[in-house]
């Protein structure tokens, strides 16, 4: 088949959802040969039109993509690619998941070669709603375009990605692999730190951290790095790490990110300025991690929180007290540091500079203003919106015909042996759903 | 007030208060912590004439030497002594065994109970403790009636209080206790008490110990010389009663207690301490302490716990002072602990952040102002961070189940690199170009 009998084709079969399956089997007929005829292929692509011919215009854009990388970039790739993604069919790309998935990311890749994250920032967010059947799913562009909003420093453009609860991925309707949940995990938590609401963040590297893996991968281990010195952060300690964590990742951890734990370990006991020559000392490891910002910030936590401390034991303190008790160079240190937590919101506090003394007053909050009767009912709704999802998955593992047959077997075995045979993930993990 | 010099230690009449190897134990103990004084040097004089009426010439043989090391010449070793000693116990041993063989094989129970019981007798007085042990539990199994049984459980609580055992103290007197009519005896439950109380007080819990001492029925009084004498129930029963009863406790069970009462008035300084603290005379009650602590370094059983008791106490007598008020001026305070305003505030700022006080500290005003807790805020924050912990861990809950559901697992690569843990750094890809960016 000539390239011009393929664009006849496509031209011809766009209708139907039959035609476009029709369409589907001949474009993966035809793959390997449209890879070697990438110069003509932008050709053709004038042809067609990006909404009508949709499946078709995707492959053979995707033939052309890889065109230059990962040296050159082609602005008439980029120029293409977003007009595509900006307007393209939802009906037709759902039918190729895998290729518009390779189609973002070979425009992030040349948008990268470029320099240029920014320009893949809307692109990329429209795609990934044109891909995702609703907000419950995940997708491979959600986390190249956390990756784009991460190296664009675009933080607030990604936050209403991150607001949505996902919870589901199907490889089938999205072409999600494991290392794309673990990439948006990642690049999530880094967006969040960015934003500096550290809990969320805790919260998307930890289920980063507990997805089921059978390897030990880079981004994990960076995950675990960055989820530690977060929750030195954020709560300043290091939680263990909860059990359903896989038990290969939880062998490496202690040795490769020693210094971390270390670190965390004596977070708690050690004075700053001992926590301040180990940190020295590692230098270059947290640097080459690219963790050097996150450790001083730890650091300056520690100081944050025995400030707080002081805010429970005292009403009236002077400066020169504070800057003892927190370890701090002078009372005009103390004042600043006082000054920045006020403005945070961390204490709740008035300064007396003519005398230099600092009061310290109860949390203002009373709540029973309308904002928190308005919070503690969308928190309810929530509640129950979720418990109905919970109920509903519960009710549908308790109908799987597999975990019925497992059940079975399992009471069987049991009547005449007690070793409960819990190798099997699946029902492990239905198990904990029941 | 007369407060004067520490208190000193008279090591005779101290002495005079124990029996058998509760004599010799303390004297020993005061002089392995007195170091190169007089006092150490009396210890050894006494517990050396002590060990000689004994037939322990293994004790005495180690004592005379340190006496020897210690003050050259000033008591004469009796070769002599020790031989006829050790000859006689020998004897005495063997004459023992070979009975009891002879009761084992006529099978009479009471005999062989007797037989076991003489020869736990006789290796405790030659100071064989372990198989004293190993002999009086032995005549356990031919104990017929609950007073064998008393008998058999007191001498192995004896001889596990002198080897510092107390999991076997703290078994045997349970069963002495269940044992019938025991409780109709008030010196026997007394010594149970008392050795109950002991074991407690080495396990660090205060408060069962302090319960313990303050039941010992004052009938027992010095009958139990031979572990602890009437000063030491009224020491160990007061001190750790002050450290751990509140109020009432301390009421009921101390100072309205006729029986304890009775051991109080064997120890006046400790009655005192317990009657300051109970009237609120703080800085009294304090001071009487501080001069006690030397006395209590002395102490076979109380010397490891000294400085805890000491600390509780005087938290306690702090938390009970900020009890009733709702602004303390701590001037007032400190004067009243007979401390300066500094080293208060650093005190109750450690108590109210291990949230011992509800309490703030002016600072700059120097006055201690109570704290209320506001329950409906508490109630609030409560909730909301309940629901919120709740739908994070379900969602978190929800998507696992998700990816266990699409076998959603990452897998090592086929090929001959195996399942390393480095060689799968590949995955990043192009992404570690990323590090740093935050």
């Amino acid at each position: 088949m000539t390239l011009q009998q393929l664009v006849n084709s496509i031209q011809h079969l766009s209708g139907t959802e039959a035609d476009l399956s029709t369409l589907l089997a001949k474009l993966k007929a035809q793959e390997s040969s449209l890879r070697q005829s990438q110069a003509a292929l932008i050709n053709c692509l004038r042809a067609l039109d990006p909404v009508q011919h949709s499946l078709g215009y995707l492959y053979l854009l995707d033939a052309t993509g890889s065109e230059g990388l990962p040296v050159h970039a082609s602005e008439e790739f980029i120029g293409l690619a977003v007009g595509f993604l900006q307007t393209c069919s939802t009906v037709q790309i759902r039918m190729a998941p895998d290729k518009f998935v390779s189609v973002s990311r070979k425009l992030k890749e040349h948008l990268l070669v470029l320099h240029q994250p920014r320009r893949a920032v809307l692109p990329l967010r429209t795609a990934l709603y044109k891909l995702a059947p609703s907000s419950d799913y995940v997708t491979p562009i959600h986390a190249e375009f956390l990756q784009v909003c991460t190296l664009a420093k675009c933080y607030n453009s990604a936050v209403p990605i991150l607001q949505a609860d996902i919870s589901d991925v199907d490889p089938a309707k999205t072409a999600m692999t494991p290392r794309d949940l673990m990439l948006y995990c990642y690049y999530g938590g880094l967006i969040h730190i960015g934003r500096k609401s550290y809990a969320q963040a805790l919260d998307l590297l930890l289920q980063g951290l507990t997805a089921p893996t059978m390897v030990v991968n880079a981004i994990t281990l960076a995950a675990y790095k960055k989820y530690a010195l977060v929750s030195l952060i954020h709560q300043g300690n290091l939680p263990p790490l909860p059990k359903y964590m896989p038990t290969t990742l939880q062998r490496s951890l202690k040795t490769e990110c020693q210094a971390y734990q270390e670190f965390a370990a004596g977070y708690g006991v050690k004075s700053n300025d001992e926590l301040q020559a180990f940190v020295t000392a590692k230098q270059a490891q947290f640097a080459e991690d690219g963790n050097g910002g996150l450790v001083r910030l730890a650091l300056e936590a520690k100081t944050k929180r025995s400030i707080q401390r002081l805010t429970q034991t005292y009403l009236t303190l002077s400066l020169a007290d504070i800057a003892q008790a927190a370890n701090l160079r002078d009372a005009g240190q103390a004042e600043l540091y006082v000054l920045r937590m006020i403005d945070a919101g961390d204490v709740h506090a008035q300064i007396d500079a003519s005398q230099g003394m600092v009061r310290f007053l109860e949390d203002p909050e009373e709540y029973n203003s309308a904002a928190v009767v308005a919070r503690l009912a969308t928190t309810i709704d929530k509640s129950i919106h979720l418990a109905q999802k919970l109920q509903a998955v519960n009710n549908m593992v308790s109908c799987d015909k597999a975990y019925l047959n497992k059940l079975h077997v399992k009471e069987r075995h049991s009547r005449y042996e007690d070793t409960s045979d819990m190798s099997d993930p699946m029902a492990e993990g239905r198990l904990s759903l029941a | 007030m007369e407060i004067d010099q520490p208190l000193e230690l008279d090591v005779e009449a101290y002495a005079a208060g124990y029996t058998s190897h509760a004599r010799t134990d303390r004297l020993l103990f005061i002089s392995d912590k007195a170091g190169q004084t007089q006092l150490q040097l009396d210890a050894l004089r006494l517990a050396a004439a002590e060990l000689k009426k004994t037939e322990n010439a293994t004790r005495y043989l180690e004592v005379v030497e340190r006496l020897n090391k210690r003050a050259p010449g000033c008591h004469p070793f009796d070769r002599e002594w020790v031989d006829r000693v050790c000859q006689r116990s020998a004897q005495r041993h063997a004459q023992l065994e070979s009975e009891l063989a002879g009761y084992r094989t006529n099978l009479i129970k009471e005999s062989i109970r007797m037989g076991y019981t003489d020869i736990g007798d006789q290796c405790y007085n030659t100071g064989d403790l372990a198989n004293a042990f190993k002999y009086y539990s032995r005549s356990r199994d031919y104990c017929t009636t609950s007073k064998h049984i008393v008998n058999m459980c007191l001498s192995v609580i004896k001889v596990s209080i002198e080897q510092g055992n107390y999991v076997h103290v703290n078994n045997y007197v349970q069963k002495a206790e269940q044992t019938p009519d025991v409780q109709k005896d008030p010196v026997i439950s007394g010594k149970l008490k008392c050795a109950a109380g002991l074991a407690a007080l080495d396990n660090r819990k205060y408060k069962l110990a302090a319960r313990k001492f303050t039941e010992a029925n004052a009938e027992m009084g010095g009958q139990y010389s031979d572990v602890l004498s009437g000063q030491d129930v009224a020491l160990y029963g007061g001190l750790c009663a002050l450290a751990s009863f509140d109020r009432s406790e301390l009421k009921r069970c101390v100072i309205d207690n006729i029986q304890f009462r009775e051991y109080l008035e064997l120890y006046p300084a400790v009655r005192e301490v317990v009657n300051d603290f109970y009237s609120s005379k703080y800085a009294s009650c304090l001071m009487r302490l501080d001069r006690l602590a030397p006395l209590l370094q002395l102490d076979l059983h109380v010397h490891d716990h000294q400085a805890a008791l000491l600390t509780a106490i005087r938290n306690k007598a702090l938390i009970q002072y900020t009890v009733p008020f709702t602004s303390v001026d701590l001037r007032v305070m400190a004067a009243a602990f007979n401390t300066d305003v500094a080293g208060l505030e650093a005190e109750l700022a450690g108590l109210i952040q291990v949230d011992q006080v509800a309490a703030r500290i002016d600072s700059a005003a120097k006055v201690l102002i109570a704290r209320h807790a506001n329950q409906r805020r508490a109630t609030f924050h409560w909730a909301l961070q309940t629901a919120e912990d709740y739908l994070r861990d379900t969602r978190a809950l929800l998507l696992r189940a998700n990816l266990m559901q699409h076998d959603f697992m990452q897998r090592a690569p086929p090929g001959p690199s195996g399942r390393g843990g480095r060689q799968q750094m590949s995955p990043f890809g192009d992404h570690m170009m990323l590090r740093g960016a935050a």
